[in-house]
C-alpha cells in the first residue's frame, strides 16, 4: 500500500477509536457509578470495534459501485459532503450497535439494603369492635385510638407476619397473617364498630379461639396475640380461660390490653326514632375488676402480659413495650438492590439506527 | 458466457446483419469501397447490345470476327476490423455494453465484406495486441470473427491506440480498409493515426455511452469503480467533480474528432443506447456523395 493511501486510513482508524472512547465515556455516564449485570457482553465491544475498523478499511471491496471508464489517472479527494455520505450512516450504525451492546451488558444502579432474617414473629392483632368501643374517653374515641396505635405498631415491625382479627359478639378474621403491611394497615383502617352483625357483647373466648386457629399452624419461632378489649367476656361459645389454655398449648403468647379510662365514659349512641336517626349520649360504666382479672389470667396462662391503657399515651406506650418485648433478632446481612438502567442506552441505540437508516436511504442517496 | 449462448448470439447477429447487408448496404458498400484498379478478364465475341467502344479492333482484325475486350474491377480488398477491447469498452448504461455495439458494427462490416468477395481480418487490442486474425474470405471465417468479438476475454485493461495502428502499419502490406472501433479514451496516438490514415482507407468508429457525456443532475451520490484499474471515486451527481469526470471524456472526444477532420477521415459515431445501423447508413451516404464529387 502506498503512503498516500495509508494517511486517510490512519485518520479513519483514529476516528473509529475516538468514537469508541466517546462511547466508553458515554457508557460510564449511563452506568453512573453502578456496575454491569453481564459484563462479559462488553467483550462484544471489541468485536464491534474490529468490525467497524474493517468496515472502514475494506469498504472499497464490499461497497457496491458502478463500473465506469474513469480513466487511469483520475484520482479524487473526497469532498466533505461525499465523506459524510460515505461514513455517517456507518458511524451512526456502529454507534447504535455499541450502545446496544452496552444495554445488553445490563448497566445498573446499586442500592444497599439490609437483608431480613428468614423468620420473624407472627402477630395477630385481635381488636374489640363491640359497641362500647365508641366511648369517648379516648381521643377521638376508643376505636379510633386503637386503630391508630395498631397501625403505628405495624409500622414499627419489619419482618413479622401480622394479621387482624375483629370481634364483638362473634369473632372474624379481618386480615390473614401477611408481610404486606400496606394491606394490613388498609384492613385496620376498615375496622369500625358496625362491621360485625352481632355488635352487642364481647366474645373474648371466641376471639382468642379464632386468632389461635390462624396462628397454630404457623412455623414462626414465636406466635403472639395482642388482644385489645374494653369489656368483659359476656357472650360467645368458648370460655376465655379455656381458649387461653388451648392457645398456650399451641405455644401462643397472648398480650392483653384493657382499653378503658376506669371511670364512667360518655358514649354517643345512634338510635332509630320515629323522626329518623337520633344521636343520644349515654354513660358507660367502667369495666369491672372481674373482667380485668380475666384478662390478667389469660396473659398469665400463656406467658404473656396484661396492660391497662387509661388514655392514648398509655396505649401508645403499651404497644411500644410489646414491640420491645417481641423484638426480632436481625442477622445483619447485606442485600444489594439493583435497578437496571439499560433503557437510555437502548433507546438511543434505536434512535441512532433510525437516523442511520434515514441518512442512508433518504438523505445521502447512493446510486448503486 | 456459455458457448451455446455465444453461438446463439453469433447466429442472431448473422441473421440481422445478413438481412441488412443484402437490403441496405448491397450497393453502397461496393460503390463506396473501390478496388485498386481494373484488370483484363477475357476477350469474347461481340453480341448486339455491347458497347461499341469496347470492341478490340486488333483482335477483331486478326481473327476476322468482332470481339470485345472485358475488364473486371479488381476487388480483392481486405477489410481489417481493429477493435478496442480495453476495460472502458465493458460499460453501458442502457442494457448494452459498448463492446456489444462494437461487435454488432464489426459483424455488419464483416458480412458486407464477404458479400462483396473481400477479405476480412480482425485485430483486438487493449494496451497490447490481444488477438490478430489475418484477412481471409469465407463465411466460416466471418463467423469466427464475430465469435471472437463477442466472447473474447482481454488480458489487459488499458488502451493503446498507437500500438495497434503501428502494428497494422507494419503488418499489412497492401492497402486496404481499416475500421478502427474504439471510444478513443486514449492519448498520444495522433502520429500513428496520421500514418495509418495515409496508408489505409481508415474509418474511425467512435462508440460512446450517454453516461460518459454527462451525469444526470440528481441529488444523489454515485460510487464509481474505474474499469481500467479498479480505483474508486465517489461523487455527488450535481457537483462540479462529476462535471470534471465527463469533461475529461468530452475533451478526449473532441481531440479525436479534430484529428479525424485533420486527416480527412470520415468517422462514424455511435451511441450505445441508440440505433446502431442509422449512423452507418448515414456514413455510407455521405461517403457516396463525397466520391461522386
Amino acid at each position: 500500500m502506498r503512503k498516500d493511501n495509508l494517511i486517510p486510513i490512519f485518520y479513519n482508524v483514529l476516528a473509529a477509536l475516538s468514537v469508541a472512547a466517546a462511547l466508553f465515556l458515554l457508557g460510564l455516564i449511563f452506568i453512573g457509578g453502578g456496575s454491569l449485570g453481564s459484563p462479559y457482553f462488553m467483550l462484544l465491544m471489541a468485536v464491534l470495534l474490529c468490525a467497524g475498523i474493517s468496515a472502514v478499511l475494506l469498504r472499497k471491496f464490499f461497497a457496491p459501485a458502478v463500473k465506469y471508464p474513469l480513466g487511469k489517472g483520475v484520482k479524487f479527494e473526497d469532498t466533505t459532503l461525499v465523506k459524510l455520505a460515505k461514513w455517517l450512516p456507518l458511524a451512526l450504525c456502529i454507534t447504535a450497535l455499541f450502545l446496544s451492546v452496552l444495554a445488553l451488558s445490563r448497566p445498573r444502579k446499586e442500592g444497599k439494603n439490609v437483608l431480613p432474617p428468614a423468620k420473624g414473629v407472627d402477630i395477630m392483632l385481635t381488636i374489640d369492635t363491640s359497641g362500647s368501643m365508641a366511648a369517648l374517653d379516648f381521643k377521638p374515641d376508643r376505636m379510633a385510638a386503637a386503630k391508630n396505635t395498631a397501625s403505628d405498631f405495624v409500622d414499627k415491625r419489619a419482618t413479622d407476619r401480622i394479621g387482624v382479627v375483629v370481634f364483638a359478639g362473634s369473632a372474624m378474621l379481618q386480615c390473614p397473617l401477611t408481610l404486606d403491611y400496606f394491606a394490613v394497615k388498609e384492613y385496620i383502617d376498615l375496622i369500625n364498630i358496625d362491621m360485625l352483625a352481632d355488635q352487642l357483647g364481647t366474645a373474648i373466648g371466641d376471639a382468642i379461639a379464632v386468632s389461635a386457629k390462624h396462628l397454630k399452624d404457623s412455623i414462626a419461632k414465636s406466635k403472639t396475640i395482642i388482644l385489645l378489649t374494653d369489656g368483659e367476656n359476656n357472650t360467645g361459645m368458648v370460655d376465655p380461660i379455656a381458649a387461653a389454655k388451648a392457645a398456650a398449648a399451641y405455644g401462643i403468647k397472648i398480650y392483653t390490653i384493657s382499653i378503658a379510662s376506669g371511670e364512667p365514659a360518655d358514649m354517643k349512641v345512634n338510635t332509630q326514632s320515629i323522626f329518623g336517626p337520633v344521636s343520644t349520649t349515654t354513660q358507660l360504666p367502667p369495666p369491672s375488676p372481674e373482667s380485668e382479672a380475666t384478662l390478667m389470667q389469660i396473659a398469665k396462662e400463656t406467658g404473656g402480659d396484661f396492660f391497662r391503657a387509661k388514655n392514648n399515651a398509655e396505649l401508645q406506650n403499651i404497644y411500644t413495650r410489646i414491640n420491645e418485648l417481641e423484638k426480632t433478632e436481625f442477622d445483619s446481612s447485606l442485600q444489594l438492590n439493583y435497578t437496571d438502567n439499560y433503557k437510555p442506552a437502548l433507546i438511543t441505540a434505536i434512535l441512532l439506527l433510525v437516523a442511520a437508516f434515514v441518512a442512508d436511504k433518504f438523505i445521502f442517496i447512493k446510486i448503486p | 458466457m456459455q458457448t451455446s449462448d455465444i453461438l446463439k448470439r453469433v447466429r442472431r447477429i448473422e441473421i440481422e446483419t445478413g438481412k441488412l447487408v443484402s437490403e441496405t448496404f448491397a450497393g453502397e458498400y461496393l460503390s463506396v469501397f473501390k478496388g485498386q484498379g481494373i484488370e483484363f478478364a477475357e476477350v469474347r465475341q461481340y453480341i448486339p447490345g455491347d458497347d461499341v467502344r469496347s470492341i478490340d479492333w486488333n483482335v477483331s482484325a486478326r481473327t476476322g470476327g468482332t470481339f470485345v475486350k472485358k475488364f473486371n474491377e479488381e476487388r480483392e480488398l481486405s477489410l481489417i476490423i481493429a477493435c478496442d477491447v480495453s476495460g472502458s469498452q465493458y460499460f453501458g448504461s442502457t442494457g448494452k455494453f459498448k463492446s456489444d455495439v462494437v461487435a454488432e458494427l464489426g459483424a455488419i462490416f464483416a458480412f458486407s465484406a464477404i458479400k462483396n468477395n473481400d477479405k476480412v481480418g480482425l485485430l483486438l487490442f487493449s494496451d497490447q495486441i490481444e488477438l490478430y486474425i489475418p484477412p481471409k474470405k469465407g463465411k466460416r471465417h466471418v463467423l469466427r470473427i464475430i465469435r471472437e468479438l463477442l466472447a473474447f476475454k482481454p488480458k489487459s485493461k488499458g488502451t493503446n491506440i498507437s500500438l495497434c495502428l503501428d502494428s497494422l502499419n507494419r503488418m499489412i502490406k497492401r492497402k486496404g480498409i481499416l475500421l478502427l472501433l474504439s471510444d478513443f479514451f486514449a492519448s498520444d496516438y495522433e502520429k500513428s493515426f496520421k500514418l495509418a490514415a495515409r496508408k489505409f482507407d481508415l474509418i474511425p468508429v467512435v462508440v460512446r455511452d450517454r453516461l460518459e457525456d454527462e451525469f444526470p443532475s440528481l441529488p444523489g451520490f454515485i460510487e464509481l469503480e474505474a474499469l481500467e484499474n479498479g480505483s474508486r471515486a465517489m461523487v455527488y451527481l450535481s457537483s462540479r467533480q462529476a462535471g470534471y469526470i465527463t469533461a475529461d471524456k468530452q475533451y478526449k472526444n473532441d481531440a479525436a474528432l479534430r484529428l479525424f477532420y485533420l486527416t480527412g477521415c470520415q468517422y462514424i459515431q455511435v451511441e450505445a443506447e441508440g440505433d446502431v445501423i442509422e449512423p452507418v447508413i448515414k456514413f455510407f451516404k455521405q461517403r457516396a456523395k463525397k466520391l461522386r464529387r
